[in-house]
């Protein structure tokens, strides 16, 4: 410490080791703090139709795999997920359903990302999937889904937490009604 | 010119300064972040520290060189000291080099 270097060197040296001191405790912070965020999705229509799986596929002739398309209403409080640790939120609609093959499927069918506490308040009508709801065995019949919100709380600085809704109620899928264009 | 050096006490007490400063902003930018529920306020609290912790010890202010060293006489000085003390006893009398040398 006996010279101008060296003293702004200690300086420097040991607010490097405060600064991660003090992240730590931010970061553990993040995950006592309470929260009790509600969330909804319900299905207000499902109509299932064909189409090819891929657009880019040269085969033009085979449409044989089954698109579910839903319209969603969400409703959601998220607003007291945001603390002071909380940069953003990923929030997605997930449907889960089990076949007899795999026992556990989960597809995203919606998704936003929230910025600010003052839009966590989400309600919305009439929304269409966003991503294609389609099954590895290309059809849907006998399938009984349930839908639910899910979230993803992403820190400043820490750990990555994840949340989700209560499941809704099973919906049972119709058979093909028509031809994807 | 500049002085850029400080004594061992002020190296002692510059380092003592540096933790103190910085520790002591780091607990309080955690609860003011905590209670404001405000990550930048916490940073800003913290650099402010870091900004105050390098303002006090970073330039050798005078608190910190306090208690130079006391560094004894140099060998040529010693030498040159006994040479003149030669000098004048040939001039003076022994008994005032006998008083000079006791004292």
């Amino acid at each position: 410490m006996n010279s101008l270097q060296n003293r702004a060197n200690a300086v420097m040296a040991f607010s490097i080791s405060a600064i991660f001191c003090l992240l730590g405790a931010i970061a553990f912070s993040a995950l006592i703090i309470p929260s009790n965020p509600s969330g909804a999705v319900a299905l207000d229509s499902i109509k299932v139709v064909t189409g090819r799986y891929d657009r880019n596929w040269v085969d033009y002739k085979t449409r044989n795999n089954e698109f579910a398309n839903t319209v969603m209403r969400i409703d959601a409080d998220l607003s007291s997920l945001f603390h002071w640790n909380t940069k953003q939120l990923f929030v997605y609609a997930v449907a889960e359903y089990s076949t007899p093959t795999h026992p556990k499927n989960q597809i995203v069918l919606w998704d936003t990302i929230i910025k600010r506490k003052s839009a966590a308040v989400i309600s919305k009508r009439g929304l269409n999937n966003k991503y294609s709801l389609i099954d590895v065995n290309k059809k849907w019949t006998d399938i009984n889904a349930n839908v639910s919100l899910h979230w993803n709380i992403v820190p400043y600085v820490g750990f990555m937490t994840y949340g989700h809704s209560k499941a809704s109620e099973g919906y049972a899928f119709p058979l093909p009604s028509g031809i994807q264009t | 010119m500049f002085e850029f050096h400080i004594d061992f006490q002020g190296q002692h007490l510059a380092e003592q300064v540096t933790q103190g400063v910085i520790s002591f902003f780091g607990v309080i930018a955690f609860l003011v972040g905590l209670i404001a529920q405000d990550i930048r306020l916490s940073m800003y609290i913290f650099a402010a520290g870091v900004v105050v912790a390098a303002f006090s010890v970073i330039p050798a202010w005078p608190y910190l060189r306090k208690s130079p060293i006391k560094w004894l006489p140099s060998r040529e000085k010693l030498a040159a000291a006994a040479a003149a003390a030669a000098a004048s006893k040939q001039e003076s009398s022994p008994s005032d080099l006998k008083d000079k040398k006791t004292a």
